[in-house]
C-alpha cells in the first residue's frame, strides 16, 4: 500500500517537476517566474490532442511535432509580449504572465471549448507487475519521459554551444553580452524550451488526469516543486516534484483526506521559512 | 509650471485648495446618483466602493511599499467571514463587527507580513498565494464554524434603529466608510510613513542605511493593507448578504492586481479610477456586445480574455496607468499652444 502510493505520486510528481523545470529555465535566464507555464503545458497537451483527433496523425509523429509547434508559439509569445520589456521591473513582467495566463486560458476555451475532454491512450490499461508492486504502464512512460527530458535539456546545457551560452548568460549577463552572445536570442531560446518543456509535459499527463482548459491549475502545484528543489536548478525542479507528488499522496492516507489538495502549499511555505533558496538552490548575495 | 515652494505646500492633501470644491462636488453628484439612479446603479456603487478600498488597500503594499501579494483575496474572506459570524451567530452590532474584522485581518497580515523580510519579490508572491489557497482550505473545511462549502448567510446591519437592508440605504455606509479610508490613506502615504515606505520600494539597502527598519516598516505595511482588504470583505459581505469561499479565489486576488496596475501603481487615484474601471468592465463588455463578430460575443470567456489583455498590454504601454495618462493629459493642455 505504501510503496503504491510512494509510485503513483512519483508519476504525478514527475509532471509537476517537468513543469518547474519551465518556470525553472525561464528563471535562471531571466529572474522572471512564468505564471502562464501550466498554460503552455495545457496548450500542449491540446496542440497533440489536435494533432491526433483531426488531423489523424499517428501517436509518436504527433508527439514530436507538437513541442516543434509550442516551441514556435513560446517564441511568438516571448517575442510580443516579454521582448518588450526587458530592463523593466522584474514585478511587471512576473505581472505581464499573469495577464497572459489569463489570456491564454481564455482563448483556448475560445478555440477548444471547456468541456473535459478524452485523451487518446496508447498503452494498455492492464497493470505491470513487478513482484508484488503493480504501476499502470501510463505511469510508467510518465517517469521514463521524464527522464528522458531531463537527460536531453542536461546534454543541451552541457556540450552544446547554444546550452553553454544561455548558462553564461544567466550567471553573468552584461560579459556574456560583451563575448558576444545576443540576450535577445538568449530570451526567445530560453522561452521555446520552457515552451517544449511544457508540451511534453501536457502530453504526458493528459493521459493520466484530464483534458480541458482547465488543466493548467496543474501549474501551480509546480511552484512548491521549483521552491523546495531551488529556484535555479534543473535537477532541484524534478526532485522537489517527487517530493511534492508524494508527500502529497501520503498526505492523502495518513491526514485528513482534505489535506492533500494544500499540502503542497503547507510544504512549500515551511520551505519558504526555513530555508527559503530551496534544497539545490544557491543563496546569492545581491550587490547594491 | 507650478513648482512647490515650501514644505508645507508639499504636504498639502491637495496641491491646490480648489480641489476640495471638486471633491464636494463630486461626492453631492454620487450621493444623488445612488439615491436616484435605481437599485442597479446603487448595488454597482457599492461594489465600486468596495472594489477602491481593497484596491487602495493592496496599492498600500505594492505601489508604496514594492511587495507583491497574491493572497489579497483571503484577506478579504477573513474579514468577510469575520464579520458574517459575529453579526449573524454572535449578534455583535455591525459598527462593532466591522472594526473588528480589520482588527482580526490586520493582526493575521502582521503574521503573514513577518515573513516579507526575508523572502524578496517573487517567493512573497508565492509565500501569499499558498496563504491564499491554504486560507480557503480551512474556510471550507472549518464547517461547525463558517458552513464549509455552503458558504455562509449574514443579516444586514442595523445602526441608529434603522435597517439598511436596500442597497440605496446601505450606500450610505460603504460611501461613509471610503472617504474616511481614503483620507486615511491619502494621509498615511504624504506623511513620514508613506515616505519610508516608498524608499523601501525604491531601494531597500538605501533605506536601511538612512536609519528605517525595513522589517518594522514592511509587516505594517502588510498589516494596513490586510486590514483594508478586510473592512473591503465585511462591506462586501453585509452588501451581498451570503458569501462562500467562491467569491475569494486567486483570480479574485488577481482581479485586485489588475486594478491597482491599471490604475496606477503608487496612486491613490490611480487605484479609484483602477477599480471604477474593473467594476464596469462587465458592464462595458455588454454594451460594445452588440457590434462584436457573433463567434467572439458568445464566447463565455470573453471578459476572461479581455481582462488578461488588458493586463498585459497596460503593463507594457501604459505601465503607469489611468493616472499616468492622466497626469500626461494635464501637463499636455497645461502647455496647451506649445
Amino acid at each position: 500500500m505504501l510503496i503504491q502510493q510512494i509510485i503513483s505520486g512519483l508519476a504525478v510528481g514527475c509532471v509537476y517537476g517537468l513543469v518547474a523545470v519551465g518556470f525553472v529555465l525561464i528563471y535562471k535566464t531571466t529572474e522572471v517566474i512564468n505564471f502562464a507555464q501550466g498554460e503552455l503545458m495545457m496548450i500542449g497537451a491540446f496542440v497533440a490532442f489536435t494533432l491526433i483527433t483531426l488531423f489523424n496523425i499517428p501517436y509518436g509523429i504527433a508527439f514530436l511535432l507538437t513541442p516543434v509547434i509550442c516551441g514556435i508559439i513560446g517564441l511568438l509569445l516571448e517575442r510580443a509580449f516579454i521582448r518588450p520589456l526587458v530592463g523593466k521591473p522584474v514585478v511587471s513582467i512576473i505581472i505581464v504572465t499573469i495577464g497572459l495566463s489569463i489570456t491564454l486560458r481564455a482563448f483556448s476555451g475560445m478555440i477548444w471549448s471547456y468541456d473535459t475532454l478524452y485523451y487518446p491512450r496508447l498503452f494498455p490499461d492492464e497493470a505491470i507487475k513487478f513482484g508484488s508492486i503493480v504501476m499502470a504502464p501510463v505511469d510508467l512512460s510518465v517517469i521514463l519521459v521524464t527522464l528522458g527530458m531531463v537527460i536531453l535539456l542536461f546534454l543541451f546545457f552541457k556540450f552544446t554551444i547554444r546550452g553553454i551560452s544561455l548558462q553564461s548568460s544567466a550567471q553573468n549577463p552584461l560579459a556574456s553580452l560583451l563575448m558576444g552572445i545576443s540576450v535577445k536570442q538568449v530570451y526567445s531560446i530560453t522561452w521555446a524550451i520552457s515552451a517544449m518543456v511544457g508540451a511534453v509535459a501536457g502530453m504526458i499527463v493528459a493521459p493520466i488526469t484530464f483534458l480541458s482548459v482547465n488543466m493548467g491549475f496543474l501549474g501551480l502545484k509546480a511552484f512548491p516543486a521549483a521552491i523546495i528543489g531551488g529556484f535555479n536548478s534543473i535537477p532541484g525542479a524534478i526532485v522537489g516534484g517527487v517530493i511534492i507528488g508524494i508527500s502529497e499522496n501520503l498526505a492523502g492516507i495518513y491526514l485528513p483526506s482534505w489535506f492533500k489538495d494544500i499540502f503542497a502549499y503547507i510544504v512549500m511555505m515551511a520551505v519558504l521559512m526555513i530555508r527559503p533558496e530551496g534544497i539545490f538552490g544557491i543563496h546569492e548575495q545581491k550587490k547594491v | 509650471m507650478d513648482f512647490r515652494e515650501s514644505y508645507s505646500q508639499d504636504f498639502r492633501i491637495f496641491d491646490k485648495f480648489y480641489k476640495w470644491g471638486w471633491i464636494a462636488f463630486l461626492a453631492a453628484g454620487v450621493i444623488f446618483f445612488s439615491q436616484t439612479g435605481g437599485d442597479y446603479v446603487a448595488f454597482l456603487l457599492n461594489l465600486i466602493f468596495i472594489n477602491i478600498i481593497g484596491a487602495v488597500g493592496l496599492n498600500i503594499l505594492s505601489g508604496f511599499t514594492g511587495l507583491i501579494s497574491l493572497g489579497h483575496a483571503a484577506f478579504m474572506a477573513i474579514g468577510a467571514y469575520t464579520s458574517s459570524i459575529l453579526t449573524a451567530k454572535l449578534g455583535v452590532p455591525f459598527w462593532l463587527a466591522l472594526p473588528a474584522s480589520g482588527a482580526v485581518t490586520g493582526v493575521i497580515g502582521f503574521i503573514v507580513g513577518l515573513p516579507s523580510l526575508r523572502l524578496i519579490g517573487i517567493y512573497l508572491a508565492l509565500a501569499t498565494m499558498a496563504f491564499g489557497f491554504i486560507t480557503d482550505e480551512i474556510i471550507l473545511q472549518w464547517k461547525s464554524l463558517t458552513g464549509g462549502a455552503d458558504g455562509i448567510a449574514t443579516i444586514p446591519p442595523i445602526m441608529f434603529g434603522l435597517t439598511f437592508g436596500s442597497y440605496k440605504r446601505y450606500f450610505f455606509i460603504t460611501f461613509i466608510s471610503l472617504v474616511i479610508l481614503l483620507f486615511a490613506a491619502k494621509n498615511m502615504v504624504r506623511g513620514s510613513f508613506g515616505r519610508a515606505l516608498m524608499a523601501i520600494r525604491d531601494s531597500e539597502t538605501a533605506a536601511e542605511t538612512m536609519g528605517i527598519n525595513l522589517g518594522w516598516y514592511k509587516a505594517i505595511s502588510f498589516t494596513i493593507s490586510a486590514i483594508y482588504a478586510g473592512l473591503a470583505g465585511s462591506l462586501y459581505a453585509h452588501l451581498l448578504l451570503f458569501v462562500s469561499v467562491d467569491n475569494f479565489t486567486l483570480l479574485h486576488s488577481i482581479g485586485f492586481i489588475v486594478m491597482v496596475v491599471v490604475g496606477g501603481l503608487g496612486s491613490i487615484t490611480g487605484s479609484i479610477m483602477g477599480a471604477i474601471f474593473i467594476t464596469m468592465l462587465p458592464e462595458i463588455i455588454s454594451l460594445t456586445k452588440d457590434y462584436l463578430p457573433p463567434i467572439v460575443r458568445t464566447a463565455s470567456s470573453l471578459q476572461a480574455a479581455v481582462y488578461g489583455m488588458i493586463l498585459m498590454l497596460f503593463v507594457i504601454y501604459q505601465p503607469l496607468g489611468f493616472y499616468g495618462l492622466w497626469v500626461k493629459i494635464k501637463n499636455w493642455w497645461k502647455t496647451f499652444p506649445l
